[in-house]
């Protein structure tokens, strides 16, 4: 009897510890959307580094946590460039559960697949962006928005994305639990 | 990928939930139109120290780069320069013969002094400028609770930048002359040719504007000084806009525009005024 109750005792603990991990792992993240936010709200050319920072964190959290980080950084960008409130949070939401359901179910997610994903991402939010404001109002030299403004801030999204990923790899690492075998993978699951 | 039990699944109803939250939030917004709307204005707020950083952040590292980056510019703009004031001094010689004729001219129409009737702001600060905008939109840290209205001009030392577009209580949004949702009135001072000012995605990532509904026959050269014609009563008449680089005819060949350079450089502002009151505001004259 003692015996079973130390071990449940021990299981608890390690709960605790585990859920400790996951909050501080969601903490972190926001604390990466929130820097990711600063640089974007410098004016002229801007990085959305908020798509990166959401999307690195979708690949490693639960399917929650990334619809908070889909608001947040659509939110974000919404304040950046000054959309109407909730027009990219709407679309980062969607993304983050996206790529979410692909990297729970498809993909194992790395270094390569961060990238494409990211790439697809805003290039996505950027054609959608270019669709509404130039295209469909037939403005006036229309191919410069695409050639001048978005096209130059995908670039530097993706520049920018390296750095976010090597700066939320260690977290994940050291705050995520390491499981040995694929067995235990299963028992986890 | 098994999609339909995550459709079945509760992610997908609060999926559903957070993008109908986010989709009425975004109606509220654009139907809020050049008032702020509650969130946004809550949003502002919470993220007003952070804006004052990175706008501090940015602009010290520019200036940094600035020097690095743009110093075959400078250079090529000195050269232009020194060409320029060796041509204005050559225009001296007939200067004085002009001014005299200038102030006759004055008191005879009795025009008073340019800043006559002007009631003006606090020097406003820029606090943020909006991000990928090629119209190099911006706010400012004051506004409907000092008096500021949507609509009112917005000028510096060297001319008009633009106006009032967007208004919360302690900030404002200023749509710059590069931005299309602008149209200022002006007048060419040597030609006396008028037309509209009003924004180009065309021509604003270089930070020009545009100069439209100018007559086919117009007499507007490059050089030739541009100021509001103040006949809508909207702005006052004689701020300076800016230059004309190039003069050319529109596609529909009905009319003739004209590509203008801001007399106000808008990547460096750091202050500005708004035009409270002038002397014919609202008082549309198109005689």
């Amino acid at each position: 009897m003692a015996k079973r109750s130390k071990r449940h005792s021990s299981r608890t603990r390690s709960e605790i510890k585990e859920s400790r991990k996951r909050l501080l792992r969601r903490i972190l993240g926001i604390l990466l959307l929130i820097l990711c936010y600063v640089p974007m709200l410098g004016g002229g050319i801007q990085p959305l580094l908020s798509i990166p920072a959401a999307i690195v964190i979708s690949m490693y959290d639960s399917a929650y946590f990334c619809m908070l980080t889909g608001v947040i950084a659509g939110l974000e960008i919404d304040l950046a460039c000054d959309d109407p409130l909730g027009a990219n949070a709407m679309l980062t939401v969607c993304f983050c559960t996206f790529v979410w359901l692909l990297c729970s179910r498809v993909l194992r997610p790395n270094f390569v697949y961060f990238l494409l994903l990211t790439a697809g991402c805003v290039l996505l939010r950027n054609g959608i962006h270019y669709l509404v404001t130039a295209v469909l109002f037939q403005m006036e030299g229309r191919e410069v928005l695409w050639q001048e403004i978005l096209f130059p801030s995908f670039v530097r999204t993706m520049i920018g994305a390296v750095p976010i990923y090597l700066l939320y790899l260690p977290c994940i690492r050291l705050l995520t639990k390491r499981v040995k075998s694929m067995d235990a993978a299963v028992m986890r699951s | 990928m098994d999609l339909h039990a995550f459709f079945k699944s509760a992610k997908f109803r609060v999926l559903l939930c957070i993008l109908a939250l986010l989709c009425g939030v975004m109606l509220y917004s654009i139907k809020s139109g050049t008032h702020t709307d509650l969130f946004t204005r809550m949003f502002r707020t919470a993220s007003e120290p952070l804006q004052r950083f990175s706008a501090s952040v940015t602009a010290e590292t520019n200036k940094h780069l600035d020097t690095y980056f743009k110093s075959k510019a400078y250079r090529d703009e000195n050269a232009a320069l020194r060409e320029e004031i060796e041509r204005l001094n050559e225009q001296l010689i007939g200067y004085d013969d002009a001014l005299q004729e200038l102030r006759a001219l004055r008191d005879q129409l009795a025009i008073k002094e340019k800043s006559d009737g002007f009631v003006m702001s606090e020097p406003c600060r820029v606090l943020m400028p909006v991000s990928n905008d090629p119209a190099g939109s911006f706010f400012i840290d004051q506004g409907e609770a000092e008096g500021i209205t949507v609509g009112a001009p917005v000028i510096c030392s060297h001319g008009l930048i633009g106006v009032i577009s967007e208004l919360s209580n302690h900030s404002a949004k200023v749509a710059t002359i590069l931005s299309a949702e602008l149209s200022v009135g002006a007048v060419d001072l040597q030609s006396g040719d008028s037309g509209i000012i009003e924004g180009s995605l065309k021509y604003s990532p270089d930070g020009k504007t545009k100069m439209i509904y100018l007559s086919t026959e117009n007499t507007v050269k490059a050089d030739d000084l541009i100021i509001t014609s103040g006949t809508t009563g909207l702005f006052p008449r004689g701020l300076q806009i800016g230059t004309v680089e190039q003069v050319g005819i529109e596609e529909t060949g009905l009319t003739a525009y004209a590509v203008i350079r801001p007399a106000v450089d808008l990547e460096t502002l750091e202050s500005v005024t708004v035009l409270l009151d002038f002397k014919g505001k609202g008082v549309a004259n198109h005689g």
